[in-house]
């Protein structure tokens, strides 16, 4: 399963880029948000196109080491606020798989939707940011942008 | 156990048609108690152990005395006494290990680099008593054993163990003398509820790995073995053949003997690990070495790399370089196994710190499409091969340059290797060959389909029975020795 097919997308990209419904995020279930972060994460630090990691497919296809493995608990650790096995990633060796094993094992619901609320604020913020600007740009920066040609 | 040794099956028919007989009796008449169950398996796996190796059937016994007895104290113990037995018990098991497997590397080859004429005084004296000769199965049960230890000192159950449900774990006759090295978590709950369930799937199922597994053995590993020519060094493309045929054998001879294991343990109704899931499929060096000797990767992950780094964790790939190195040294005393492990842990860190950005720099899909990924995965498997199987550093020395010296590749060499094959042997290398390649294809196209089990192809019940056909035709006429046997 391709992650561009899936509900899921990553926390990050809907919370400040490409966030086009603020409902996204509340609907989204535990289990997804971890798969988003962990895809993000993962993109992030292996230098990957998030749209192309499938979370049904083993983590070391994209080139996930132990040194990586050890590193992204440590990482979701600090993320979930709770202590997780350091053999997480080869026990449960998918994106998916470790998502599900994660909301079934540990209380996670109320880290993900603290993070999925501050999202939820940031993108808020982000959009009332974002409408001043237009009402900004609509005055003198309008003004300006049409000078300047950009 | 040698499950190409003809004695095995001799003795499990031996021992196991009586008591059985009497064990159907008994349950007809209502006489049978359930645990003796746990007992008749405990007399068949201990009677298989005698025979395999009596002299080293002595060392087995008193480990698994002394260890059932420690592991029992560990668990009424709380706090510093509890770690102080553990740390006891690892200590000691490691220590009959070492003495049996690298005393002599330690005097001949690393005391002898530095102090001169020792080896040859050692070798005199004919070394400690014992050192040298390693046990059958010595590496895998220890292994089996310290993972309990510590399995048991972590656990939150410290309910007192079974002295028979210990023994039947560590002695379980299918995976005692070379794996896989089972966990307390996996196996011990099946042996603690041990009853022999002979059901008609478990039988089909238990069949169908134990066909695979002969067919890899006995077919497969056996029949390459003997055009393996460890003495060649000077004609690149023989030496080339020999390191191809020899990362095919070491496989199909491994997985094969985890896979009778797998079979025969099914077929008495225990679940046992899988240990290979194919391998030669992998197309990166992470995800190859999560697909070979799964538990001892495993192992070395939990106990060795996990521990060893503790909290820095900004020092992973030092301590990740470190564990590979053990793990090679494991594999034998000898210098070319450190060099394997090395050259693995070495070749992770450099596909990590030099590979990532080159493959950022050439564009990751569009030059890296994924048989290239495969095909460089499986060429370092086969480089790393020749390091494992050559143990004669000079030769070692030799081949290797023979391998990077470019006027070796000549088309007077390729014929000179043709031609020291006669028709009937190549005849048969090509029919090997192409059962291999087919094999494998297999294998390919489970991953590719994204099945459930890698071997789900190999096991479909038609292609299991060719196998079994295939095995009685094929089969070597000599098999060869378990090559993990030598660790």
């Amino acid at each position: 399963m391709q992650l561009q097919n899936s509900s899921s997308k990553p926390s990050e990209d809907l919370s400040k880029n490409n966030l086009q419904d603020e409902n996204m995020i509340v609907e989204n279930s535990p289990a997804e948000a971890i798969q988003s972060w962990l895809v993000t994460k993962l993109s992030k630090q292996l230098s990957l196109n998030a749209k192309t990691i499938d979370v049904r497919e083993p983590l070391t296809r994209y080139g996930l080491d132990s040194i990586d493995a050890v590193t992204l608990v440590g990482d979701l650790e600090d993320w979930l606020g709770c202590e997780l096995p350091s053999t997480l990633l080869w026990d449960y060796p998918t994106i998916e798989k470790s998502a599900e094993y994660l909301v079934k094992e540990f209380d996670v619901s109320a880290a993900v939707s603290s993070v999925a609320s501050s999202n939820v604020k940031d993108a808020s913020d982000d959009k009332t940011e974002k409408v001043e600007a237009s009402s900004k740009s609509s005055g003198w920066g309008g003004l300006w942008n049409r000078i300047s040609g950009s | 156990m040698n499950f190409s040794d003809f004695s095995f099956w001799w003795v499990l028919f031996l021992i196991g048609v009586p008591f059985f007989t009497v064990r159907y009796i008994g349950k007809y008449l209502n006489i049978w108690r359930d645990y003796l169950d746990s007992i008749g398996l405990m007399v068949l796996s201990l009677m298989l152990f005698v025979n395999a190796s009596r002299s080293s059937f002595i060392i087995f016994a008193f480990e698994i005395i002394f260890n059932y007895v420690m592991v029992r104290l560990m668990l009424r113990r709380r706090g510093w006494e509890s770690q102080a037995i553990a740390a006891t018990v690892i200590g000691i098991d490691i220590a009959i290990l070492a003495y049996f497997k690298y005393v002599n590397f330690f005097v001949e080859d690393v005391l002898g680099l530095f102090v001169g004429g020792v080896t040859a005084s050692w070798q005199q004296r004919g070394g400690i008593p014992g050192a040298g000769a390693i046990p059958p199965g010595i590496s895998f049960y220890t292994f089996q054993m310290v993972a309990f230890v510590v399995d048991s000192f972590r656990s939150k159950n410290k309910q007192p163990i079974g002295v028979v449900d210990y023994i039947n774990f560590v002695s379980f006759f299918p995976q005692v003398v070379a794996g896989p090295i089972e966990r307390r978590a996996d196996l011990f709950p099946q042996i603690e509820s041990f009853r022999f369930k002979f059901s008609a799937e478990n039988f089909e199922d238990g069949l169908k790995w134990l066909s695979l597994g002969l067919f890899m053995k006995l077919v497969l590993a056996d029949n390459l073995s003997p055009y393996i020519n460890l003495q060649e060094t000077g004609n690149v493309w023989l030496v080339w053949l020999s390191i191809y045929l020899f990362t095919l054998r070491i496989y199909f001879d491994f997985a094969g003997y985890s896979f009778i294991a797998l079979g025969l343990a099914k077929f008495v109704g225990v679940q046992l690990t899988l240990n290979f899931i194919a391998p030669y499929t992998s197309p990166s060096i992470q995800e190859f070495w999560r697909r070979w000797h799964v538990t001892l990767s495993t192992w070395f992950r939990d106990y060795v790399f996990l521990p060893l780094m503790g909290a820095k964790k900004q020092w992973a790939a030092f301590y990740l370089f470190v564990t590979f190195t053990l793990s090679g040294f494991w594999h034998g005393a000898a210098w070319n196994f450190i060099i394997w492990g090395a050259y693995h842990g070495l070749l992770l860190l450099v596909l990590r710190y030099a590979g990532r950005p080159f493959y950022r720099f050439v564009g990751e899909r569009l030059f890296m499409p994924q048989f290239l990924s495969w095909a460089l995965t499986f060429g370092s498997v086969m480089l790393g091969c020749l390091f494992f199987m050559e143990s004669d550093m000079t030769r070692l020395g030799q081949k290797l340059q023979t391998l990077v010296t470019p006027w070796a590749y000549s088309f007077s060499n390729l014929g000179a290797a043709m031609s020291s094959f006669s028709a009937n042997e190549g005849a048969v290398l090509v029919l090997i060959l192409f059962l291999t390649t087919a094999e494998l294809f297999l294998e390919h196209l489970a991953v590719w389909q994204k099945r459930k089990c890698e071997y789900d192809l190999l096991l479909s019940p038609w292609l299991t029975r060719v196998l079994l056909g295939l095995t009685i035709l094929l089969a070597a006429n000599t098999p060869s020795k378990f090559i993990y046997f030598e660790f």
